[in-house]
């Protein structure tokens, strides 16, 4: 193996985890804040998405539509949280089913929005060249995204008012709401936050997937897995499963097939939680 | 006690809830199967055939749901595997050996043990309610994907070419032994549907009403409690989601059989979708439901979304609609609902004079007697020891359980008391079992029960925790059944023991009540039957005065004191007014060590124990 070939395998690694974090931490925020699983996460991303192909179509630019995936699909979470979810608070299953049925409506609907066929996108960016291999430099923006992703996050829940509320009412709602938390705020605004977020990572990862209305069944057995072998913390927790189920899957998919590749994720994430059922981050000492 | 024996009404009347005459459904579904035999066509029957497969499936969900409480997304996947395991032993074996239900079995075993495998890998891991259902979701995802990456001619097992995403195919029908080779007609297949799913019916109800079913529901209803009584849930979780793996296996094969094909679309989140819609719709709770569901929903989607309807091509639209609604307007279910309508317009019409009309049971203003027949205690008090050694307990350095040594002697009374924070709850969940300690050990009669899991405790210690933990879903008599259960597993016995617990406490009037319905009080009256039910030689009591009247309080002193003529009991108490009348020997906590022991006129008299409750320091130290 060539010092060259180590490096690609080292960026396709570290843009694969970055592919799973950025569909991730929306549902990571969901989860980790409202204790939601929330079924149409994968319709999130597949809306982030369509957004920007609905913004190229228009003819404007890819990276205006990453600006705009946010908004549209915060929009929709928002919408989401006011006529569902808040009916469901302490409902967890209640929950599940209910964000399932809103996935199906979102789907079918945008299948008779848009029609079954894949959109792409052409990546907005060229391939650089490493030795004798070639990457596409979006996958390295990618990584740039992810991490700027993460550090935003961290910045929101550890110095916003919102976040360290956010996390008050997660630990204790009785005490956070007798201490003057608005509770009900609070949930509308993290879930308005997790699609946003949601959106935005299926805006990033719209060059690199066909978009289709069903796309977002593909991401979330991956996701899910990533933010229940994460644990509590969302940011910090996150980001150690996703390092070790992206880093899993590409080596697994670079050395067999990316259908092993797949089935190594699970199998590790499997083992990770037999090993540490609350998660990989429980018991650690960070906050987010 | 005499007095009340005159208006007791017998206690299984009063526990088993008003039901609809059992044998009523059957011949309404009888009689229904024969009708459609004749009203169907063919192909009408072909379709029905497959749809009660579903329902099958949809049954396998009800149970693991409804009965036991484990919300699971893999039954679909236990299908699945049914499925291709009666199409691969079909298409291998079919020519030699003339039948095909040997391949109907084999998916029934291949889809449970896939379900024991997953199970033991969650229960025994103990993941967490939601987190079961991620996995299980998760797993079925990747059958999909591992399946559908099979389509390359290498992928075969015997005669059978797995196919990918093609599917595997042509899958024989069923075929009976000794029955001619080409399988059976449309109308024969369907009855040979509606057999297996009226004795899988049978047999799921069966299993609900045997004392494992109840187990079952109660672990559903509250875990901890069951485990604290002695069962081991982590087995009876598998043992529910094996059965309910494979039901859905059969499921699977009779899918297989009655379609000729099988893809890895049954593993896909649409396949998914439905068994959960299906559930919903008939209600989770009702066996019965399961089939109602599937039945509906098919029906409305094949009328609705197929050719002809208004919604073509919609289906997914509609069923999420019905998702949403139906979470939100009727969670309970079809079935469900129209039993608690009918029983509602029963009483109003009938005007059966419900049992909560009756006036409360009187309290207590006597001692009960024991009967000690009714309780089946054994004659002799029993003698034990349980011996406490260094035990330490520390939280990230704070010592909350320092180095105790004690010894108890059964049967006896003893009480811990203790300002707060000294130790008192940490050193009763190590007994308990709840804690792993951080060092020091505990034997029982000389026996090291130091690692020994709550379950395997439970047998020699009952435990009343301080916050009632009753099952609240099933009856106040169910309650205490459950508990004599776990010690004795003989139905019949545990039946009549309950019953006498039941008087005991002077529950008797409320046997039929939903425990969740008791009253606080109440609630630790039952919660000192399930204790007593257990029959252990020794007892814990966590603050079995909390939430209860002066006058309750005053009521359970002699009701503990007589046990501790045949039980070691170990009482921690703040009610210093209750430890008083307790005469109890003491044992005063401070931070984390035995600080004072004696009657509690040794105790009262010490001036270092009424410094560390009034929080001088003088003789307590500078900690």
């Amino acid at each position: 193996m060539n010092p060259d070939e180590v490096v690609v395998i080292a960026l396709t690694a570290l843009s694969s985890v970055a592919f799973l974090l950025v569909t991730a931490s929306g549902l990571a925020i969901i989860f980790g804040i409202m204790r939601i699983i929330n079924m149409a996460h994968g319709e999130f991303l597949m809306l982030g998405a369509f957004t920007v192909v609905q913004v190229v179509r228009w003819g404007l630019s890819f990276w205006l539509g990453l600006v705009a995936a946010p908004l549209v699909v915060g929009a929709v979470g928002l919408l989401v949280e006011r006529t569902l979810i808040r009916f469901l608070y302490g409902r967890r299953l209640e929950a599940i089913l209910a964000t399932w049925g809103v996935s199906l409506i979102i789907v079918q609907s945008m299948q008779d929005l848009y029609g079954p066929l894949t959109e792409g996108i052409a990546p907005p960016l060229g391939s650089v060249r490493i030795g004798g291999f070639s990457i596409s430099q979006y996958s390295l923006v990618l990584i740039g995204f992810a991490v700027v992703m993460l550090i935003t996050m961290y910045w929101i829940f550890m110095h916003t008012r919102y976040g360290v509320m956010a996390r008050a009412a997660s630990q204790l709602p009785e005490i956070a709401a007798t201490m003057g938390v608005p509770s009900e705020r609070i949930n509308m605004l993290t879930f308005g936050l997790g699609a946003a977020i949601t959106g935005l990572g299926g805006a990033m990862i719209a060059p690199l997937v066909g978009v289709v209305p069903t796309m977002g069944a593909g991401f979330i057995a991956q996701a899910f897995m990533t933010v229940v072998t994460g644990g509590p913390l969302m940011v910090t927790g996150t980001l150690a499963s996703g390092a070790l189920l992206g880093a899993t899957n590409s080596v697994v998919s670079y050395f067999a097939t990316a259908f092993l590749g797949q089935a190594a994720l699970l199998i590790v994430a499997i083992i990770a939680l037999r090993l540490f059922p609350d998660g990989i981050s429980s018991g650690w000492k960070g906050r987010v | 006690m005499s007095v009340e024996r005159h208006r007791l009404h017998p206690v299984e009347e009063l526990s088993a809830p008003p039901r609809y005459p059992r044998w009523a459904s059957t011949l309404i579904l009888t009689a229904g199967a024969v009708i459609l035999n004749f009203a169907l066509p063919d192909f009408g029957l072909h379709l029905l055939s497959g749809w009660l497969a579903d329902g099958i499936l949809a049954l396998s969900l009800a149970f693991v749901w409804g009965q036991a409480g484990i919300f699971s997304f893999g039954q679909p996947a236990f299908f699945g595997i049914g499925g291709y395991i009666y199409g691969i032993i079909a298409i291998t074996c079919a020519d030699a050996t003339g039948e095909t239900v040997t391949a109907l079995i084999g998916a029934t075993l291949a889809g449970a043990c896939f379900a024991a495998l997953l199970a033991y890998f969650m229960f025994y891991g103990r993941v967490g309610e939601v987190y079961v259902g991620i996995i299980t979701l998760a797993v079925t995802l990747v059958l999909y994907t591992v399946v559908g990456a099979t389509s390359a001619p290498t992928y075969r097992i015997g005669e059978a070419f797995i196919g990918g995403y093609n599917g595997l195919r042509p899958i024989p029908g069923i075929i009976l032994p000794g029955g001619p080779d080409q399988g059976l007609t449309v109308r024969e297949l369907y009855w040979f549907v509606v057999g297996a799913a009226a004795i899988v019916y049978l047999i799921s109800i069966w299993i609900a009403k045997r004392p494992l079913g109840r187990v079952f529901v109660g672990i559903r209803d509250n875990e901890l409690r069951a485990e604290l009584l002695g069962y081991d849930v982590r087995w009876h979780k598998l043992e529910a989601f094996t059965i309910g793996g494979a039901i859905a296996g059969l499921a699977g094969g009779l899918f297989a059989a009655w379609a000729g094909v099988v893809t890895p679309d049954v593993f896909f989140l649409p396949q998914m979708a439905l068994v959960v819609i299906w559930v919903l719709v008939g209600g989770r709770t009702s066996l019965v439901g399961a089939f109602a569901g599937t039945l509906v929903v098919q029906a409305l989607s094949f009328k609705l979304g197929g050719a002809g309807g208004i919604v073509i091509g919609q289906t997914p639209l509609v069923l999420g609609i019905v998702f949403v609604g139906f979470v939100l307007l009727l969670p309970g279910g079809l079935v469900p609902s129209a039993i608690s309508l009918w029983r509602w317009g029963q009483r109003r019409l009938v005007l059966i004079k419900p049992e909560s009309m009756q006036p409360p049971a009187a309290r207590i203003d006597a001692v009960p007697t024991v009967d000690k027949d009714a309780i089946g205690y054994e004659s002799s008090p029993a003698r034990s020891r349980l011996e406490v050694r260094a035990l330490s307990k520390s939280f990230g350095g704070h010592n909350a359980v320092h180095e105790i040594s004690l010894e108890f002697l059964g049967p006896g009374l003893y009480c811990i008391i203790g300002p707060n924070g000294a130790g008192k709850s940490t050193f009763f969940n190590l007994l308990l079992g709840r804690y792993p300690p951080t060092d020091g050990r505990i034997l029982l009669n000389g026996q090291d029960i130091t690692g020994a899991p709550l379950h395997r405790r439970a047998h020699m210690i009952g435990v009343k925790l301080q916050l009632p933990t009753v099952f609240p879903g099933l009856s106040v008599h169910e309650n205490i059944w459950l508990a004599a259960y776990a010690r004795c597993r003989d139905a019949g016995l545990a039946h009549r023991q309950a019953r006498g617990l039941l008087a005991r406490v002077r529950l008797l009037t409320r046997a039929g009540d939903l425990a969740g319905d008791l009253s606080h009080g109440e609630q630790q009256w039952l919660e000192l039957a399930i204790a007593l039910a257990q029959n252990p030689p020794i007892i814990l009591l966590d603050e079995p005065t909390a939430g209860m009247t002066r006058g309750e309080t005053l009521q359970i002193v002699p009701v503990i004191q007589q046990l501790a003529d045949r039980h070691m009991v170990i009482v921690v108490e703040h009610d210093m007014a209750f430890v008083d009348r307790l005469n109890a020997l003491v044992l005063v906590l401070h931070q984390g060590k035995v600080f004072a022991q004696g009657s509690i006129e040794d105790v009262r008299r010490n001036e270092a124990v009424v410094d560390i409750y009034l929080g001088r320091r003088k003789h307590v130290g500078d900690s």
